[in-house]
């Protein structure tokens, strides 16, 4: 698939870029580590290509779309977001999806680790059509997101609740604003018509300058959501694929009578969860674990790695490990048998540090 | 597996069941105690508990438990397994009996 003019744009000045299931993202800039830093201690600006947007009204949506998604969604208010899940037909992860009610519209942006195809054909009798090639998704986030947004977009984004939406106007254009975000911190998705968003993206920068911003990448993301504890659909949703294993049953309402995988997940749920995916981290110093990698616990095998990665601020290499549920714990002593040798590592509580965003009072700035 | 690990297990496990319980029954989360994954967020993304929400698990955690949250530490309220952290920092993960002592 082509990428879409803002990153086309992006890569002709030096973006690194790469291909997840078809579609053009933005890797990185070329220094992961200062990416990462920007969006714990400031501001990153993403262009999210690889988000999946569908549009349509609440009147014809609303309920198809409740019919398909695991959260309900047809008590979703006007003017919030519901984030929720979408699953195959075997309960399967498919997509990690937020459902915008904005006026009479209803906008559903999937982040999915199936081939787009396969979202357009779950939702095929949701009455939503695919925009996602008239659209730019622009995430901002860091402690200091806000600021840039206020300049360009007045106070009262302050105000925004989290997961809700509301209508702007930046520089002429017309977008939608998502109070949201995947990396623990301030976060707001814009989503703009394709040939307005580069001067959105361009304003962003410009207003986000005096307080450190900086462009980020999918490979910054991927660390963001590792350490931040976002479900990450790429990462250990596409190798663990069960939401249960994942810790996902927040996203479902249970008492729902239809949505895709039913059947399949409330078999799953009734006859127990036999693993479950938790965090750990490797000792000071050492580096080198790897997707796939066995962990083990008092010299039995116990589990296996199913994402990995460096915490800028842990200043450590953690990841999460699928354990079997019986030693499922945080505070146990491991060990990941890495490909150059065993890796002495410890189960840990997650989120394993207080996101700066939390010690922002946004009535006060 | 070493009796270490199943005592550690054991501590952990009673934490968090009483503190799964509790936030079930004080907030009627429509979700079984397997539902709530430890490292589930509380606040936010996850759970979404407001603030009142949040005042209600201070208090439920403070009586079950016979511990003192300070005001405003929020960062204790990220997921399960960090007030879980905090009970078993405190040595307060045995049940108070009646009469107030451990």
């Amino acid at each position: 698939m082509n990428p879409s003019p803002l990153t086309a744009r992006l890569q002709s000045q030096g973006a690194l870029i790469s291909d997840r299931d078809g579609t053009t993202v933005i890797a990185g800039f070329g220094d992961v580590g200062t990416e990462y830093r920007a969006v714990r201690e400031a501001a990153g600006l993403m262009v999210a290509s690889h988000v999946m947007v569908f549009k349509g009204t609440v009147d014809d949506a609303l309920f198809p779309l409740d019919e398909v998604f695991a959260g309900n969604v047809a008590n979703l208010r006007f003017g919030r977001v519901l984030h929720t899940l979408l699953a195959d037909r075997l309960g399967q992860v498919v997509a990690d999806a937020y459902i915008a009610c904005n006026d009479d519209e209803i906008m559903v942006l999937c982040e999915a680790c199936r081939p787009r195809e396969e979202v357009v054909s779950l939702l095929s009798r949701c009455q939503v059509i695919d925009v996602t090639d008239d659209v730019e998704v622009l995430c901002i986030d860091g402690p200091k997101a806000w600021a840039p947004l206020r300049e360009l977009a007045g106070r009262d984004i302050l105000g925004m609740p989290y997961l809700s939406v509301e209508n702007q106007n930046i520089d002429g254009v017309p977008v939608a604003m998502l109070r949201a975000g995947k990396t623990a911190e301030f976060g707001y998705w814009l989503v703009a018509p394709v040939e307005g968003a580069p001067a959105v993206y361009d304003r962003l920068l410009a207003a986000g300058r005096k307080i450190g911003i900086q462009p980020y990448g999918q490979d910054a993301l991927d660390l963001l959501k590792l350490d931040g504890r976002f479900f990450n659909v790429n990462c250990e949703g596409r190798v663990v694929g069960d939401p249960l294993a994942l810790g996902l049953q927040w996203m479902f309402d249970f008492q729902k009578e239809r949505f895709s995988g039913r059947e399949a997940i409330l078999s799953r749920r009734s006859s127990g969860v036999h693993e479950k995916v938790i965090g750990f981290a490797l000792a000071q110093g050492l580096r080198g674990s790897s997707n796939g990698d066995t962990v083990f616990l008092d010299g039995g095998v116990a589990g296996r790695v199913v994402a990995c990665g460096w915490s800028g601020r842990l200043s450590r290499e953690m990841g999460l490990a699928i354990m079997d549920r019986p030693v499922a714990w945080a505070g146990l002593e491991l060990v990941v048998q890495g490909a150059d040798g065993a890796l002495a590592a410890a189960s840990i509580s997650l989120p394993p540090f207080i996101p700066a965003s939390l010690l922002v009072r946004l009535d006060e700035v | 597996m070493e009796s270490g690990t199943a005592l550690i297990i054991a501590a952990r496990s009673d934490v968090v069941t009483r503190v799964k319980r509790n936030l079930i029954s004080r907030l009627s989360l429509p979700y079984t105690e397997d539902d709530l994954h430890e490292d589930v967020s509380l606040l936010g993304s996850g759970l979404g508990l407001d603030s009142l929400d949040a005042l209600e698990v201070v208090l439920g955690i403070e009586q079950e438990f016979g511990v003192k949250i300070a005001e405003g530490n929020v960062g204790l309220l990220r997921s399960i397994n960090t007030l879980v952290d905090f009970v078993l920092e405190k040595g307060a993960g045995t049940p108070i009996k009646a009469g107030g002592t451990r």
